[in-house]
Formats: C-alpha cells, structure tokens, sequence
C-alpha cells in the first residue's frame, strides 16, 4: 500500500534546464497507465509533455502549475 | 453506484486545440490557414499537435501575408470549404482590413445570400505583458463596429471551446478572439482562470448570450475576458466590505446581449462597465448607450467608465499596468458608487 514512488522531470528536457509546468493531466487519487501523458511542461525552448513512468495511483503533485523544476527534481509521487 | 466520469481540466489553449480536433473530425472541409500555425503550433497555442493529427494540407503554413491568406479564404469560403484563418495579432489587421470589412463582412449580403462565407478569423488579443503598442491591444470595438461580422471573446475555457464549435459551424463570418493570458501559455503569466472544466464531448454555446458569471444585488459589473477576471477579484474584494456585486462576462462583443445587461441593472440600480480596449467609442460607451436608452429608469447613479485611456498601450510595465484597468480600480469605482 504505503510503496509510494517518485516521479521526477526526466533527462530528455536536458541536463541543468528549468522547466515551468504548464498543466497536470492527471490530479491525487486518478489511475496512471504507463506512459500516457502525465504532465505538459515547457523549458525555453519547447513545450514537452511528460508520460506517466509506470502505472498506479497519483496521490501528490509536489511542483504545481506555474512553479518551475528542474531534471531530476520530484515532481509528484504515486503508488 | 456509479460516480459521473469527471471532467477534465484544461487551459484556454487545449479548449481551443479539443475544438478545432473534434470539428475536423467531424467535417472534412473545415482546414487552417496562418503564420506558424503549422508545426510550430500557433504562437500562442491555438493549433499545437493539429499538424501531426491533419497534416500540411489541412494545417496549412502560410507566408507572412495577410492579404493573401486572409483573401485566400475568402475565395475558399465562396467555393464552399469551411477556412479557419489566424491572424496571428489583432494589431496586424491593418494591412488585411480591405479582405476583412469589404469582402468578409459584406459578400454574404451584396450576394443577397447567395454567397456564404463561413469563415472563423481567430485572433490573439490583449497586453500586460510588455509586448508594447503594436502587440497589445484587444480592439474589441473597432470590429464591433462593423456590420455584417460577429464578434466573440470568451473568458473561460469552457465557453473557448464551446463558442469557437459555434464558431465553426456557423454558416457567417465569425471573428474569435481569444486572449493571450487566458490560454494557459508555460511562458506567459499563468492565472487560475486560464485553467478550468471542459467536457469532452463537442458542444456549443451561443454566439451571442453574456453570462452571469456571479450573481449579486448592489451593482452590476460588465466585462470580458481579462477585465471579467478582473471584475471577479473585485467582487470578492467588494464582499468583504458588504457589497454584493453582480459580474457579467459579455462573451459576445457583436450581437451585443442586451436583455442580460438590462435585466441586471433593472435588479442593481447602478452599473460599472470595464474594458480592456480604448476609452472613446468603445464597449464602454455602447453599454452606456443601450442603458441610458433602454434602461434609464433603473439607472439609481451615473454609469462608470473604466478602459484604457486614449493612448497607445505602453511597453514599460509600469506604465502598462498604470492603463489597463485592473480589480483595484474596479474597487475604488464601486466604493465611490455605493457612497453616490
């Protein structure tokens, strides 16, 4: 129950970018499937929407709307 | 028992992309024409992604003329397609004004009808984010001005994608506006009211009802887009004094709903109208006109006026924030309103 996992902003946006987030697809408590869109963010450079890393439970958005983040930083959590 | 499926969030962006997807799918005749509105997506996220989905032929990228584009899809309406054109700028219209308010506001009624032009002119609107004096401004009322056009900027994503649906299948003109920091942008500001429910299912809402997006007794407030969000905040400010403000977002800049507007201030007694688009001439006035006409009787205080004052929009975020009327100038009006 409690295998509660971390999402981070994974290494494709590229070493060192800041991100701002643009929208959450999915809020606590929805049913993640691998690798369906879980998150659109946007660096300098370009829009990227970031696929959910494995399946589960959402259960909290740690880097919310308009906040910035940066590759590797926890995003949100899900069991 | 089986919860309701939810709906979705989405930013003014997405509401307009779930739209223009839906009604593509729908109808084949239906394709785009404008400036990076291809691949790239729209400068301001009114096409991402429709490029993979639709391809060149439908998503079409165009050289930087508006004359041309914007003419092209006049000729494409009269044939019989269904063009939604960008213009990537209200502020640009100037060179392409002949294809907009001769030929697109009048061929339908110097045909008698014969010739229809179900065209959809998108158009980014608005400032307040340093883009300086040719990138900023809504000029809601120099296309409301026109006969023979219909006029919509709605505020919310709900009513982005189900006006913009109306929009499209609407066998008339429609020029649809849509405002920059409404859409949800990573790059822009990014305000709560750019994210709202939007069903999933395509639906449409009237071209031309306002909304009363909040109902209250002591004074009736009309805006739209930024300036309903700005009302909104006001309210809520008003509140904690004890002031039960009414909030209208007008949606529809032409027709004009004045059965709404009317209706509220018959309730109020006293109206507050607030435009981000210049003072003279503006939507401000018309609103003022339609209740000193047809609504004298209700009018309990003088009608106030907030707009930008009669000057080009400066680049200076100061300065900008100093033209644009915002809830705080909202406030300090209805405070000297209820004392009147």
């Amino acid at each position: 129950m409690d295998n509660l996992r971390n999402i981070v902003l994974p290494e494709e946006l590229g070493e060192g970018t800041e991100s701002s987030i643009i929208m959450w697809y999915k809020e606590p408590g929805d049913t993640l499937e691998e690798g369906e869109t879980l998150v659109e963010v946007q660096t300098e450079k370009v829009a990227f929407e970031v696929p959910a890393p494995f399946a589960g439970i959402m259960k909290k958005i740690k880097v919310k709307r308009g906040e910035t983040a940066k590759v590797g930083q926890v995003i949100a959590t899900a069991n | 028992m089986e919860t309701k499926e939810k709906i979705k969030k989405l930013t003014g962006s997405k509401a307009m992309i779930q739209a223009i997807e839906q009604e593509m799918n729908r109808d084949e005749t239906i394709f785009i024409m404008g400036e990076d509105i291809g691949k790239y997506g729209g400068i301001f996220g009114s096409t991402t992604g429709l490029f993979d989905t639709f391809g060149a032929e439908r998503i079409m990228d165009t050289p930087i003329s508006e004359t041309g584009f914007i003419g092209a899809a006049v000729g494409a309406a009269a044939e019989g397609l269904r063009p939604i054109v960008e213009l990537m700028f209200v502020d640009f219209h100037g060179v392409v004004m002949d294809q907009i308010y001769n030929h697109i506001a009048k061929i339908h009624y110097m045909s008698g009808g014969q010739v229809k032009l179900p065209i959809v002119l998108l158009t980014a609107v608005g400032g307040g984010y340093s883009d300086a004096a040719q990138h900023s401004q809504t000029l809601y009322a120099s296309f409301g001005h026109l006969p023979g056009l219909k006029v919509v900027a709605p505020t919310f994503p709900k009513d982005i994608k189900g006006m913009l649906i109306s929009a499209i299948r609407d066998d008339n003109p429609v020029v649809f506006m849509f405002h920059k920091t409404l859409q949800g942008l990573g790059w822009m500001d990014q305000i709560e009211a750019s994210l709202g429910p939007v069903p999933e299912e395509a639906y449409t809402i009237p071209l031309d009802k306002a909304n009363v997006v909040r109902q209250g007794t002591d004074v009736t407030i009309v805006g739209a887009q930024m300036m309903t969000v700005e009302a909104l905040k006001a309210a809520s400010e008003l509140a904690k004094m004890g002031i039960d403000a009414e909030v209208i977002d007008l949606r529809s800049i032409k027709p004009i709903d004045k059965a709404t507007i009317l209706k509220s201030v018959a309730k109020t007694g006293k109206l507050v109208v607030v435009d981000e688009d210049y003072y003279s001439y503006g939507i401000t006035a018309e609103i003022s006109a339609i209740v000193a006409s047809e609504g004298y009787q209700y009018l309990k205080a003088p009608v106030i006026r907030l707009a930008i004052p009669d000057v080009p929009i400066p680049y200076s975020r100061v300065m900008e924030k100093f033209v644009i009327p915002d809830s705080q100038d909202i406030v300090n009006s209805v405070k000297k309103l209820m004392t009147a």
